[in-house]
């Protein structure tokens, strides 16, 4: 009879554990973690799909839609959208553009650098090839300092390009790496190594869009369980590092084909912004970016709505996004609110998670009120 | 009741289990070691975990010492010849110079690497109340395309906390003289090759380890042997140089990285000693030049027991190198590695086990 009782406490434990393991709701830090280790470059963005869809309730992952570039849609209440809110899914990475007689991959990027360093923050490099038997460990070579000439040293540190990128995946031939199921054209990602830094400052490859990304999914979770009533379209934009050809100045693919898409007369994109390049800081809330058309307008009602719900703003008028021109050719109104981005551009770029939770909150309060 | 007992004992199990509760202090394999032995943070002049790590790992029966430094060694047997085998404890890195006033650290660089290996990157400083992640932080006109960029040079590195005033970096416990690694990981690429830091030397460290394990000291006869774990290798062999004046060896062995060529961007017309084809006597280094008659003594060893054996130059000094003018025979034994004195310095297996048996085969037959 007692070993029956002990049974039975110990289940009701394991049962109390799992139950409040599975109740418990994603945190924005659990869910940019989430984000953050999908591997999502431009034109790879199917794996970042898949997991927004895991991470948002079920009723609002049925509802998604997506278009054949790998948009995502997603609508709330019955009636026409109002605001639309677009994020960026994808972040500058990689591809297998040839497999060399020793097993070395070499790698190619689709998409421009965003600064002449880019590239040479990956040298030696622990990186991840996505082959389809699932990912495959690298290291991108670096020449060994003891047997390097003296005149060669600066060299390799100071002009580092990728056709110096060798991509070592511990095989000794062509054959073997095919083996281990990599082919040309798989993606390739820096290991997302996630850094906690002082307070809430976090750090990472991409973080800065991966956040964006998160804090989209993190809406759309507070917008299905309070059964709002604000009709508006959420959008997670594939390609929007990959610039279309024929618009200039050059905008990314994705965010023109969202903008066909959807035709809310509001436009809120939500975007990383580099500290360094700009008028703001980090950790002093979201930055507001308006076009100077719809400064007047707009910017005492956000300024308003965010100080009535307590929310730290940045806003400079001399700030621009590439981004609002295409939507300000059909005239319609859109706004950037940024999340403030220390070392953009690098394998460790640092967000502060007060930044972030501070424009999930914008982002619910200015919903259905401008 | 019966089967809540056994409930218990596998609960027991599972936490006792070296899966599940952390190092088994009883597997004595290289490669595992090695696994344990670069994770613990031991930048040059700051080697005391690595030494009491490796010191918790040793037979019980050998007497060991250790100096103030944190040398560690023991010696077994009497009489001529005597054996010194070193390896180092010391890897490369940062030591805490300065806490600015915005609560950046300003760095003194141990060892030689390339600067802008570190510049954007995730680093760890180990203070007295535990560690504190950092980012080495890039140079500041990194992102500007309209200038030519200034060079970074190992002065420019600065790690950034996530603080902005000195009391800050201070309240995370940072002081001055606290040692930086890189935030350390292994890559496995496949079941016999990983790339990590401080391969050079815990490798060595692990080999002497495995080998002090493996050897019946019981059975040393007419000889001397002495296994010795060493400082600050990297900062001008400083540890072993104290040592010459308490060990006076006949030979050396200095267990540490041969530097390999066998990689894509280095030059193959020297040092091309391919991974996975066994272990490497450094003959010839920056430091050395081992006598031809000597060295084949090790050869014709490895021979008799078929142990592959590879035959090398390459660059970088070793610690054996300054027992040379107190009268001793410097032979290095390696394993060749590729990446040197990066994130991802590269190693096999299959050396580094073949290393260990050459190691004892030295021990047993010389």
């Amino acid at each position: 009879m007692r070993g029956k009782k002990s049974v039975l406490f110990f289940l009701l434990i394991f049962a109390l554990i799992f139950s409040a393991a599975l109740s418990e709701d994603l945190s924005t830090e659990k869910l940019i973690l989430e984000v953050f280790s999908i591997a999502s470059p431009s034109g790879y963005e199917s794996a970042m799909a898949s997991k927004i869809q895991e991470l948002l309730p079920s009723n609002a992952a049925r509802r998604i839609k997506k278009d054949n570039l790998g948009n995502l849609y997603l609508s709330f209440g019955k009636r026409e959208s109002h605001t639309a809110l677009l994020a960026p899914m994808d972040e500058i990475g990689y591809f297998v553009s040839g497999i060399d007689d020793e097993g070395y991959l070499r790698i190619s990027r689709a998409v421009p650098s965003p600064h002449r360093l880019y590239d040479s923050f990956i040298q030696g490099h622990p990186m991840r090839v996505w082959t389809e038997k699932g990912p495959v460990k690298g290291v991108l070579s670096l020449p060994s300092v003891h047997i390097t000439p003296a005149d060669k040293r600066r060299e390799y540190q100071e002009s580092f390009t990728l056709d110096k990128a060798y991509l070592d995946i511990g095989t000794l031939s062509g054959a073997e790496s095919s083996r281990k199921g990599v082919k040309i054209l798989d993606a390739v990602t820096p290991w997302p190594d996630y850094i906690r830094l002082a307070g809430t400052q976090r750090a990472g490859p991409s973080l800065g869009v991966k956040a964006c990304c998160a804090l989209l999914v993190a809406l759309a979770g507070e917008q299905e369980q309070k059964a709002s009533k604000v009709q508006s379209i959420l959008v997670w934009m594939a390609q929007t590092k990959f610039p279309h050809r024929s618009f200039r100045p050059r905008v990314g693919v994705g965010l023109l084909r969202a903008k066909n898409r959807i035709r809310t007369q509001n436009i809120f994109l939500v975007e990383p912004i580099a500290v360094e390049r700009n008028p703001i800081e980090l950790g002093q809330g979201p930055v507001l970016i308006l076009p100077e058309r719809l400064q007047r307008r707009w910017k005492d009602k956000v300024y308003a709505i965010a100080q009535e719900k307590k929310i730290p703003l940045q806003f400079h008028p001399e700030l621009k996004s590439n981004s609002h021109l295409p939507f300000m050719m059909e005239e319609q109104e859109i706004l950037s609110l940024c999340l403030p981005v220390r070392f953009s551009s690098t394998m460790v770029e640092v967000i502060d998670l007060n930044d972030a939770e501070a424009l999930k909150d914008l982002l619910l309060a200015l919903q259905g009120r401008l | 009741m019966k089967k809540i007992k056994w409930l218990w004992m596998l609960i027991v199990l599972l936490i006792i289990s070296p899966t599940f509760g952390g190092q088994d202090k009883n597997n004595h394999s290289p490669w595992d070691l090695l696994k344990n032995l670069v994770f613990i943070p031991g930048v040059s002049g700051s080697e005391k975990d690595v030494a009491d790590f490796i010191l918790s790992l040793l037979p019980k029966q050998l007497r060991i010492q250790r100096d103030d430094m944190h040398n560690l060694w023991f010696t077994v047997g009497e009489g001529r010849p005597h054996l010194l085998f070193v390896a180092h404890t010391d890897e490369i890195g940062f030591v805490v110079q300065e806490i600015t006033p915005v609560g950046t650290l300003k760095v003194e660089r141990k060892g030689g690497f390339f600067p802008q290996m570190y510049e954007a990157r995730s680093v760890v400083i180990y203070t007295n109340e535990g560690s504190v992640e950092g980012i080495v932080m890039p140079r500041s006109d990194y992102s500007r395309n309209d200038q030519d960029l200034n060079p970074y040079e190992h002065k420019d590195v600065e790690i950034y906390l996530g603080v902005s005033s000195k009391e800050e970096a201070q309240k995370l416990g940072v002081e001055i003289g606290d040692q930086v690694t890189i935030n350390k990981k292994i890559i496995e690429l496949t079941p016999d090759i990983l790339a990590t830091r401080a391969v050079d030397d815990r490798a060595g460290c692990a080999v002497l380890v495995a080998a002090s394990h493996r050897i019946d000291w019981r059975q040393i006869e007419k000889k001397t042997v002495t296994f010795v774990w060493d400082v600050q290798e990297e900062t001008g062999l400083i540890g072993a140089s104290s040592l010459t004046k308490k060990l006076k060896p006949d030979y050396v062995f200095a267990v540490d990285t041969f530097v390999s060529s066998d990689s894509p961007l280095d030059s193959r017309h020297f040092a091309y000693t391919p991974l996975g084809k066994g272990p490497v006597i450094r003959a010839i280094d920056s430091s050395n030049i081992a006598p031809q008659s000597e060295f084949k003594k090790v050869l014709d060893i490895a021979r008799a027991r078929s142990i592959p054996v590879q035959l090398g130059y390459t660059r970088g000094g070793n610690d054996g190198s300054v027992f040379v003018p107190e009268g001793a025979v410097d032979i290095p034994l390696s394993w060749p590695g590729t990446y040197s004195h990066s994130f991802i310095e590269k190693i096999h297996r299959k050396d580094l086990e073949a290393l260990t048996d050459l190691v004892i085969a030295v021990v047993k037959d010389w």
